[in-house]
């Protein structure tokens, strides 16, 4: 005999309490490390999707709004001795004209071939006219190689859309391509450079095809790279070293009056950082800002439409001075004026969302020169798009509106004459004061140079100006991406929470099976004891036996991990797709995590084990050995005491709290409701306690089946009361989950609640470029002529591209995209709820805080908090930054968080700062929008058809937050069902403790038999005895819950979903019943005379 | 002398009024070498209780137990499993054999936590002596369930002398036989200590098992009385 060889026997005589045990690890665990590996598949998934999407690419300039040439990109490509490729990238619409199949927010690629060699399966370049399309493309418009394809695209130019008198009208190109290929994620099909999960639908047509489309030819505003092959050659220090005043969007060309160059600015206006590094390089430079005036006049005369040009006092040879105005001969002999007149100038300044408000000077004639003098020279007239080409004034297509009347057959002539050139000059201080704009305050700058000296000059202009002021900057998206990936939504924690109850349970089975199993044992160890064995030694035989039970229900657990692994990621790649947004999720097993898992399983078992065989092993050896429960009636009239005390006071405490909470404004303070459940349950426990210690200590002899199912139940209670709180447990749980399901019956009409009271939510693909609540939009859109939308009130706002940051990523995002929104029609109309603000912000005025910069560069944003916990992982106070068109560093300082609302993924600054801070975005591209509910079909069909080639897409807000909510109640149905897996382990146990029990009750029942009980009542007392078990767990789940969810039971959008609660509580109690009468029955049918007898003596 | 009970008190609470109640009220008892006691009195004197004191299973309240010359209040629980292992062998009135152990697992099981391989070889031959001693000798791979009630008692005899103690405590041994079984386990009992030059104090309420030791005690109201053997 040896400690092997006797643990040996143990194992083989117990092994079905053994396997018992085993299996409850092994359940523990396998939750435990499935729910760890599910972090790691998802995290996995993630990182993989980050190589799909982005191939080799590993670094990428993508600006909004500026324009580079295509031939950097070549140039970046052999300095590094690797890969670089230009391509242009825009949302536009894509049409299947064949079945008239549209899609919205498609993304529209110019590509070349050196696109397609980032990915190791080469995929087809677009030839000219064709398409390559996405798979999820071609599968949503019902596409294949050799369809016609419609691709619609905002055609910009180079001029930012917000500049002054940038023509105004959209230029939506459509253009028709032959599908030749679909690519799929293994080739460039996936392409996005924002992390996201969700694939992107991408057409990739040519790029010089689609640089025509958008008037940008031989531009490109994405520029990708491969690795860098040295420190030195990072891509930005290549594009700094490479780049031409094309890539800063200048031009320095001749001004046909040798030796005076001239630079422009395909934007129209000279930024001031680039006019300025160029003025330190030639300090002689002539600076020049031509601009539009409405009119001159003077007394009755008036000139409409001319330009006027703001110069410096050495090209003039005279400085005008603040007030004064030279003017040319032709304007002079126009309006009658001559030198000392004081004359008008009108002319419109650019204000919000386009809008022009017109403005006028006083100017004193201080010269006029004749048409013939040099300074009246056409070239400086800026190329304002849809005006320098014009043939005749009535022609112009401008940003401003032109009152063609006014314009008169002289104006035309001299159009043709002198085209733009300006009729006055003006001081350069002057002009700026009146026409500088956020684009510019300069349209040209002149200089005398030889031709050979050009070269250099433009070196030194390009090596005093960075790119980054320019916003010209790459992003390491490759390492990016996977940090994105790495700091995602940590599954492993939230399936570890989400599967807890079942870890719990399970462990509690172990315990309440090891107990039982010592228990079966006590006098064992006690003979051990009398026999010589030490305490030690006694607990190293048990803990040694548990602990090959633990490793091996450890190692077990983590292979079934793999099982739990697979059965939740094929629940989340289909039944739950919602929570994640794909079905790309894939299997990930590091070895580690299987470790971890097993090890964590195994500790987790042996602090248990440890437990249950201390509280076990404490017992006196004579206790043991004589296996009697001489209890201690005055410690257990004590304990009654403790039990009576504490459950007077956790009620009271419930009681108290939700007595406190419920009049005032804690009403909603969730957390606290949660505690006064908690606090219930343990009231509720301890009562019951108290009743069945009171119980098992009462003489008194009245019968009856229930006193006597009581009595029963309390003799056993230490193992009935683990069972019956872990019931309660499992019940408030499901309840809480159930109850906390986001709905919103009859609240989306509430301006509190997360749809703000607006009914409709719209996203275009192209921007529209007038408000179209404006009279200017209603006209635009021909908007004033539709009935339906008479009581129809629609605020338009303004977006910054970026991230999804909402819970349908499951990505960290950096960059949320931005909006602009009214602030106060947000406050008048007290829209939204906000869960958390800093200090002092007026709780009542919430949104007023936007409207004020918090310091240079600094701007207040809001943002759900959600999107703030999650999305970006930060938290109020905190600020993200984002990259001017002119490299300026602009922070969104988080200043509050709201409540779950439509703006998921988003954060929101006022629309006047967001003007003032990103200039560049042009036009709105998302529309709130009240209405009545009766209309709701026709605005829809309205505001679809109308703004159908801006690729709208039309929706009611409460469906959008339903997109929303499906994400966090997919999460909540996942811990519904297995929280209910949890409960019903935790019935199972019930089951056991039942069988455990029955065997020794044997003597009870056949005494109960030998006095004549029908075999029926026997089974009605056991049934009895434990179903009381079961409803005393269940009601008071049932009730502690209601408590924690009297907020949500008393809001007007509580919603319970009944039907499933009581199937699942039906669910239980069946389950229940068939664990207790199963055991029970066994037991009676073993009754036979002999055993009976047995039983007995 | 062997061992000694001095001035023993023990209380227990009751079970409705939670007062306590004196189950030995200043008992002793002095053992001496090669001597048999056998203790009587009604269910519920205290008989059990003084036995596990005596054999260290239990702790007095107060008083003293002095064994093989050392008071055990001195020794650590380490010291005193060593104590039951050498110096006591117990049996019970049923015969606690573990179940899942054979007849000879069982009556090895002592010599497990001796740490001498020399002592475990010797324990060895001896259990085997023993149960041929007790005609078990065709049973020592037959498992609890296999045997008879009398032959499972006779084995926890052996297991309780496997280690050669110099005290042998029996609760009620033959409680659990019948009257002829349990005089034969008797008669063993008695030929045992006499051939082991053990002592014995035996827990009974078999006047005729009593009748075989040296001495008997009558435990009644917490006192300890010697009995005249007739």
């Amino acid at each position: 005999m040896s400690f092997v060889r006797l643990i040996i026997s143990d194992f083989r005589y117990y092994r079905k309490a053994f396997l018992a045990v085993l299996a409850g690890t092994l359940v523990s665990t396998a939750v435990l490390t499935g729910a760890l590996m599910l972090g790691d598949s998802v995290k996995f998934s993630l990182e993989r999707l980050t190589n799909i999407r982005l191939g080799r690419i590993r670094y990428a300039l993508h600006t909004e709004g500026r324009y580079f040439s295509q031939d950097i990109a070549g140039e970046i490509g052999v300095k590094n001795g690797g890969l670089a490729a230009p391509a242009l990238l825009q949302e536009g619409i894509a049409v299947n004209p064949e079945n008239n199949k549209r899609l919205n927010k498609v993304r529209v690629l110019g590509i070349d071939r050196r696109f397609t060699k980032f990915w190791d399966k080469a995929g087809e370049c677009p030839g000219l006219n064709s398409a390559v399309v996405s798979s999820n493309t071609a599968k949503k418009l019902g596409l294949k190689p050799g369809d016609d394809l419609l691709i619609r695209v905002s055609g910009q130019g180079m001029a930012p859309a917000n500049a002054p008198f940038v023509e105004e009208k959209s230029a939506v190109e459509v253009a028709r391509f032959r599908v030749t290929a679909v690519a799929d994620d293994g080739q460039m099909g996936r392409f996005s450079l924002n992390a996201n999960q969700a694939a992107p639908f991408n057409v990739f047509i040519p790029l010089d095809r689609m640089a025509g489309l958008l008037k940008l030819k031989g531009l490109a505003n994405v520029l990708l790279s491969d690795e860098t092959r040295a420190a030195s050659c990072s891509p930005d220090s290549l594009f700094r070293l490479l780049w031409k005043p094309g890539d800063a969007g200048l031009t320095i060309h001749s001004t046909g009056r040798d030796p005076v160059n001239e630079i422009t600015s395909g934007r129209i206006f000279i930024d001031d950082q680039t006019a300025a590094a160029i003025r330190s390089v030639l300090p002689g430079s002539r600076a020049f800002l031509t601009y539009l005036a409405n009119s001159f006049s003077y007394k009755a005369h008036s000139t409409p439409y001319s330009f006027i040009t703001a110069a410096s006092p050495d090209f003039l040879g005279l400085d005008p001075g603040r007030d004064g105005i030279i003017i040319n001969s032709w304007l002079a002999e126009d309006l009658g004026v001559k030198k000392g007149d004081s004359l008008r100038l009108k002319y419109f300044i650019m204000g919000s969302h386009r809008q022009l408000t017109e403005d006028s000077s006083g100017f004193v004639v201080s010269q006029v020169r004749p048409m013939q003098d040099p300074t009246w020279d056409p070239s400086l007239m800026p190329a304002f798009p849809g005006m320098s080409d014009a043939g005749n004034c009535r022609d112009w297509e401008t940003g401003a509106p032109v009152d063609l009347k006014k314009i008169r057959d002289k104006d035309e002539q001299y159009w043709k004459q002198y085209r733009g050139t300006p009729k006055a000059f003006i001081s350069l201080a002057s002009g700026q004061k009146l026409w500088a704009n956020p684009f510019g305050s300069l349209t040209s700058i002149r200089f005398s140079a030889g031709k050979k000296d050009l070269a250099s000059i433009e070196k030194a202009i390009m090596s005093k100006i960075s790119p980054a002021q320019l916003g010209l900057t790459f992003t390491p998206v490759y390492r990016e991406g996977k940090i994105s990936a790495s700091n995602s939504t940590d599954f492993g924690e939230l399936f570890l929470s989400l599967g807890f109850f079942i870890i719990l349970a399970s462990l509690l089975l172990v315990a309440l099976l090891f107990s039982l199993h010592i228990r079966n044992r006590m006098q064992e160890t006690g003979v051990l004891s009398a026999i010589g064995f030490s305490k030690q030694q006694i607990s190293g035989i048990l803990l040694t036996e548990g602990l090959v039970l633990a490793v091996a229900g450890g190692f077990g657990g983590a292979i079934a991990g793999i099982l739990f692994d697979r059965l939740m990621l094929l629940g989340l790649n289909t039944i739950w797709q919602d929570a994640v947004g794909t079905s790309a999720l894939v299997i990930k097993i590091r070895f580690s995590t299987l470790i971890l898992g097993a090890f964590s399983g195994i500790l987790t078992s042996v602090v248990v084990l440890l437990i249950v065989s201390y509280s076990a092993l404490r017992k006196p050896a004579w206790t043991r050995a004589q296996a009697g429960q001489l209890e201690n009636e005055a410690w257990k009239k004590k304990k009654t005491r403790i039990a009576v005390f504490s459950a007077i006071l956790f009620c009271l405490g419930s009681l108290g709290l939700v007595a406190y909470l419920l009049p005032g404004p804690g009403i909603n303070n969730i957390s606290l409701f949660l505690t006064a459940g908690a606090l219930l349950i343990a009231g509720g426990s301890s009562a019951f306690y108290a009743l069945l210690t009171r119980r098992s200590l009462s003489t008194k002899a009245e019968g009856g089946l229930i006193h006597l199912a009581f009595k029963n139940a309390a003799l056993k209670r230490s193992r009935t009361m683990p069972v019956m709180i872990l019931l309660a447990l499992g019940i408030f749980s499901i309840f809480i989950t159930a109850a906390n399901r986001r709905t919103f019956f009859q609240s989306e009409n509430d301006r509190h609640s997360g749809t703000g009271g607006f009914r409709y939510w719209a996203e275009t693909s192209i921007p529209l470029r007038y408000d179209p609540s404006s009279p200017e939009g209603q006209k635009e859109y021909s908007l004033q002529y539709r009935s339906c939308l008479k009581n129809t009130r629609i605020t338009a706002i303004q977006r910054l591209e970026g991230d999804d940051a909402s819970c349908l990523n499951l990505n960290q995002s950096a960059h949320p995209a931005v909006l602009g929104i009214p602030v106060n029609t947000f406050q008048n109309r007290e829209a939204f709820a906000f869960l958390e603000l800093l200090p002092g912000i007026d709780p009542d005025k919430p949104w007023l805080a936007l409207q004020k910069p918090l310091g240079p560069g600094i701007i207040p944003a809001y943002a759900d908090q959600t999107v703030i916990t999650w999305g970006l992982q930060k938290k109020i106070g905190d600020t993200v930054f984002y990259s001017g068109t002119n490299g300026e560093k602009t922070g969104l300082k988080l200043i509050g968080g709201l409540d779950n609302s439509i703006f998921q993924g988003y954060l929101l600054i006022s629309d006047s700062l967001f003007r003032i801070h990103f200039p560049q975005v042009a036009g709105f591209k998302n529309l709130l929008i009240d209405g009545s509910p009766s209309s709701t079909d026709s605005i829809s069909g309205v505001m679809e058809t109308d703004f159908r080639d801006y690729g709208m897409y039309f929706t009611r807000t409460s469906e959008r937050l339903a997109s929303f909510n499906s994400v966090e109640n997919t999460y909540l149905s996942v811990f519904l069902l297995l929280g209910a897996l949890g409960v019903i382990i935790g019935i199972l146990g019930l089951g056991l403790v039942l069988l455990r029990n029955m065997l020794e009750r044997k003597n009870e029942l056949a005494l109960y038999t030998a006095l004549g009980f029908q075999r029926n009542f026997i089974l009605k007392l056991i049934i009895a005895e434990y179903m009381g078990i079961l409803f005393a767990g269940t009601g008071l789940g049932i009730i502690s819950a209601s408590v924690a969810i009297l907020p949500s039971i008393l809001s007007p959008a509580w919603h319970m979903p009944v039907t499933v609660m009581v199937l699942m509580l039906a669910v239980f109690v069946l389950n229940g019943l068939l664990w207790v009468w199963l055991p029970a029955r066994a037991a009676l049918g073993k009754l036979k005379d002999d055993s009976i007898s047995r039983g007995l003596f | 002398m062997l061992a000694e009970l001095q001035d023993i008190k023990k209380h227990y609470n009751q079970v409705l009024s939670g007062r306590q109640k004196p189950v030995l009220d200043g008992v002793s008892l002095r053992i001496g070498k090669n001597e048999s006691i056998a203790v009587t009195g009604p269910s519920g004197s205290g008989k059990t209780t003084l036995l596990n004191i005596l054999g260290t299973l239990d702790t007095a309240d107060s008083g003293s137990v002095i064994l093989n010359g050392r008071n055990v209040i001195d020794l650590s629980e380490p010291e005193l499993a060593r104590l039951r292992n050498g110096f006591i062998g117990f049996v019970f009135q049923l015969h606690f054999l573990l179940p899942q152990l054979s007849l000879i697992g069982n009556v090895l099981l002592p010599l497990l936590p001796l740490k001498d391989k020399q002592a475990r070889k010797a324990g060895h031959e001896r259990a085997m002596q023993l149960i041929e001693r007790v005609g078990l000798k065709d049973l020592v791979n037959q498992k609890p369930s296999g045997l008879s009630v009398g032959e499972c008692q006779r084995a926890a005899v052996v297991r309780a002398l496997v280690n050669k103690p110099a005290l042998l405590l029996a609760d009620e041994p033959t409680g659990s036989l019948d009257a002829e079984t349990a005089a034969r386990l008797g008669i063993l009992l008695t030929e045992l200590k006499n051939e082991e030059g053990i002592s014995m104090v035996v827990v009974t309420h078999s006047p005729e098992l009593a009748a075989r030791m040296d001495k008997i005690y009558s435990l009644g109201s917490g006192k300890l009385l010697p009995i005249n053997k007739a």
